[in-house]
C-alpha cells in the first residue's frame, strides 16, 4: 500500500515535469521562429528580397539602396508593428477570457473594439476640429474603449453573484452595437473623405508604419503587459469565480482593476493605431491553451510569441496574396482565423473548455 | 488553539432578513455540524463567516490563531474580528468547500489543488520540491493521488468534490468550512470524508464546520451539532443530545428511531416516513 501511494506521487510529478518541460519547448521553438519569421515576411511581398540580402540591410550594409529603403523603412517597422499587435491582442483575451470566465470573451464582444471604433471616428469627424494633434486619434480611441469595457462590466456585475456571463454577453452586445450605431451615425452626418477615412481606419491596416509608431505603441502595451503579467497566478484562481477567488485569498477589485486596465491598454493602444483587427484574440488564446493547457503561467509567454508569428504570417500574406492589391488584415484574420479555430474546436473540443 | 466566535450575527438579502443575530463559539478539535431544512439559512451563516457576504452586521470574530498567517507583525487584539483582515491572511484562516463551484478551463487535479497554496507560497517558489510534496500529501489525504494528471473537466461530481476539498486543505486552514461535502460522494466516500475530517481535526490546530442535510453521518461524526430554523438556532449542543426523535420530527417532519448502537459506538438515525397532518 506504501509502495502505491510513493509510485503515484512519483508519477504525479513526473507528468508534471513532462508537461512543464513541454511548454518549454514549445516556448523555445516560438522563440526561435518569431526571429525568423520576422526574416521571412520583411523579405516576402511585391518585390522579393533573399533572405540574406535582408540580413544585410538589417546590418547596415545593403546589396542595393532599395534594399535599404524596404527592409528599414517600409517593410521592417510594419511586420514589427504586425507582432506587437499580435501579441498584445492575444495576450488581452487571453485575460478577459480568465477575468469573465467565458470562452467568448475578447475585445470585439465586449465592445471594446467598437468603442475603439467610435472614439477614432469621433475624432476624425469631429474631435480634429476642435483640437488637432497626431495623437488625437490614439488618445480618443483609447478613452472611449476603456469607457466601454467598464460599462459592460459594471452592466454585467451584481453585488452577490459576481460577474454574470450571459448578462456579461449581452451587455456586451448591447453596448457593442450602440456604439456601431453611434459610429453609423457619425459617418451619415460626415462628407465623403471623412467617411472614407473613418471606413479606412475601422477595415485594420498595418500601411504605413514607422519606427516611431512602433515605438509609442510599445509604451501601453508594455504596461499593459506587465500589469496582466503580474497577475498570471490570479487569473489561474479567477477562473473558479470570483468569490472563490476571494475564498483563496484573491484580492479580487484590485485584480479585476489591473486586469481589465491592462486588457484596455494593449487592445486600444494598438487598434488606435492600425484600426479593428478581429479574431487574433479570440483564437490564439484558445489554440495555445489547447496545446499547453490553461496554466496561464506557462500560456502567457507562448500566447505572445504565438500571436505575434500569426499576426505578422496573415499580414505577409494580406499584402502579397493578390499584388498589386493589398487586402485589409482584419478581414484575413477573420476568413483564415475562423476556419483554423473551427477546426480547433472540432478536433480539441475538450481541452478548451468546460464541456 | 483557535476558536471562532459569532455574535450577534445578522444578515439580509436585500429587504428579506435571512439570519436573526446568531451566537456560537467552536473551538480547536471540533466538528460541528450544522443541520437545518432549506432555506434555514445554514450556507449563509458558512458565507457570513468567510465574509463572501460582507454586509453582515455583528461579529465574527477568531482567537488564538498561530501568528503566520499575517502578512506582517502587528498587534492584535483578543478576538479579532474576521473583517479585519486582508484577504490573504483571511484565507490562511479559513478555507471554504462550496457546494456549487466550477473551473472554467480544463486545469489539471494537481494545478487545481496548487491554487490553494496562492496565499502561502510565493509566485516563484509555487513550483519547487517543497510546495509539490505538500500539494501531493493533500492529494494523496483526500484520495485522488491516481487522477493528480487529469483534467478537472473528466471529472465526476464526486471526484471533483474530493478536488475542492484537497485544495482546502492546501491552504492549511485552522477554520475549515464545509458546504453538503458528502453531497454526490457515494456512501463509500462518504464515510472516508468524515474519516478525514476526524482525522485532521485529531491532529489539532483546526475546526471543522459543516453544512449537512445527512442526520446519520451528523449523528457519528460532530462533536456538536447546531440546528437552524428560519435564521435562528434553535439547538446547539453535543450530537447525542441534540439530534433525538422529537427534534427531528419538529424540524424535518420526520418520524425516527434514533437509538444508542454499541457496534457504530455513537447514535444511529434511522428515518422511517413522513409525518402527515
Amino acid at each position: 500500500m506504501g509502495n502505491d501511494v510513493a509510485s503515484a506521487r512519483e508519477s504525479a510529478k513526473t507528468e508534471e515535469t513532462r508537461r512543464r518541460r513541454r511548454a518549454r519547448v514549445i516556448l523555445a521553438a516560438l522563440l526561435a521562429s518569431v526571429v525568423l519569421v520576422y526574416l521571412v515576411c520583411v523579405s516576402l511581398g511585391s518585390s522579393q528580397i533573399p533572405l540574406g540580402r535582408v540580413w544585410d540591410a538589417i546590418l547596415g550594409n545593403p546589396y542595393i539602396w532599395s534594399d535599404d529603403l524596404i527592409v528599414n523603412t517600409l517593410r521592417g517597422p510594419r511586420v514589427l508593428a504586425a507582432a506587437i499587435i499580435g501579441a498584445a491582442l492575444s495576450l488581452g483575451g487571453m485575460a478577459m477570457q480568465a477575468l469573465f470566465r467565458n470562452p467568448m470573451a475578447s475585445p470585439s464582444v465586449l465592445g471594446i473594439s467598437s468603442g475603439s471604433s467610435f472614439g477614432a471616428a469621433f475624432y476624425i469627424a469631429i474631435g480634429a476640429g476642435i483640437w488637432l494633434s497626431s495623437w488625437g486619434t490614439v488618445i480618443c480611441s483609447f478613452a472611449c474603449a476603456l469607457a466601454v469595457l467598464l460599462l459592460v462590466y459594471m452592466l454585467a456585475y451584481s453585488k452577490h453573484g459576481g460577474t454574470q456571463t450571459t448578462v456579461l454577453l449581452l451587455a456586451g452586445m448591447a453596448v457593442s452595437a450602440l456604439f456601431s450605431g453611434l459610429t453609423s451615425m457619425i459617418e451619415f452626418f460626415s462628407d465623403a473623405d471623412t467617411v472614407q477615412s473613418i471606413v479606412f481606419w475601422m477595415l485594420g491596416s498595418f500601411d504605413g508604419m514607422s519606427w516611431n509608431d512602433d515605438l509609442t505603441m510599445l509604451v501601453p502595451v508594455i504596461a499593459g503587459s506587465i500589469l496582466i503579467c503580474l497577475n498570471l497566478r490570479e487569473l489561474n484562481l479567477l477562473t473558479a469565480g470570483e468569490a472563490k477567488a476571494r475564498n483563496l485569498g484573491v484580492n479580487v477589485p484590485r485584480v479585476r482593476l489591473m486586469l481589465l486596465i491592462g486588457s484596455a491598454l494593449l487592445v486600444a493602444g494598438t487598434v488606435a493605431f492600425c484600426g479593428v483587427i478581429g479574431f487574433v484574440g479570440l483564437i490564439i488564446p484558445h489554440a495555445f491553451r489547447s496545446i499547453v493547457g490553461p496554466e496561464h503561467k506557462r500560456l502567457a509567454p507562448i500566447c505572445i510569441l504565438g500571436g505575434a508569428i500569426f499576426l505578422m504570417i496573415i499580414d505577409t500574406f494580406a499584402r502579397s496574396a493578390l499584388p498589386p492589391y493589398e487586402l485589409p488584415v482584419g478581414t484575413v484574420t477573420s476568413v483564415i482565423g475562423a476556419p483554423f479555430f473551427l477546426w480547433i474546436l472540432r478536433s480539441r473540443k475538450n481541452m478548451l473548455w468546460r464541456t | 488553539m483557535v476558536r471562532l466566535k459569532v455574535e450577534d450575527l445578522k444578515f439580509s438579502h436585500g429587504k428579506k432578513p435571512i439570519l436573526h443575530g446568531l451566537d456560537v463559539e467552536i473551538r480547536d478539535g471540533e466538528v460541528i455540524g450544522i443541520l437545518g431544512q432549506n432555506g434555514s439559512g445554514k450556507t449563509t451563516l458558512l458565507n457570513c463567516i468567510n465574509t463572501t457576504y460582507r454586509q453582515s452586521k455583528g461579529s465574527v470574530a477568531v482567537a488564538d490563531f498561530s501568528a503566520d498567517v499575517l502578512d506582517s507583525p502587528r498587534e492584535l487584539e483578543d478576538m479579532m474580528d474576521i473583517r479585519s483582515f486582508t484577504d490573504t491572511e483571511r484565507s490562511r484562516i479559513i478555507a471554504t468547500v462550496e457546494q456549487n463551484s466550477f473551473m472554467s478551463f480544463p486545469f489539471t487535479v494537481m494545478d487545481t489543488v496548487r491554487m490553494g497554496r496562492y496565499s502561502r507560497a510565493g509566485i516563484l517558489d509555487e513550483s519547487d520540491e517543497e510546495e509539490t510534496e505538500k500539494v501531493l500529501s493533500c492529494l494523496e489525504e483526500t484520495g485522488i493521488l491516481d487522477f493528480a494528471s487529469r483534467n478537472v473537466s473528466e471529472l465526476s461530481g464526486g471526484e471533483w468534490r474530493r478536488v475542492m476539498i484537497a485544495q482546502a486543505l492546501a491552504q492549511e486552514p485552522e477554520v475549515l468550512l464545509l458546504d453538503e461535502p458528502t453531497l454526490h460522494l457515494d456512501i463509500n466516500h462518504q464515510f472516508e470524508l468524515m474519516d478525514l475530517c476526524r482525522r485532521i481535526v485529531a491532529r489539532g490546530g483546526i475546526l471543522v464546520a459543516i453544512v449537512t442535510h445527512d442526520l446519520q453521518l451528523a449523528a457519528r461524526y460532530c462533536d456538536r451539532v447546531i440546528v437552524m430554523r428560519e435564521g435562528e438556532i434553535i439547538a446547539n449542543g453535543p450530537a447525542k443530545e441534540v439530534i433525538t426523535e422529537d427534534m427531528i420530527a419538529e424540524v424535518f417532519g420526520m418520524r425516527s428511531r434514533v437509538a444508542w448502537d454499541d457496534e457504530i459506538g455513537g447514535m444511529s438515525v434511522f428515518l422511517i416516513d413522513r409525518i402527515y397532518n
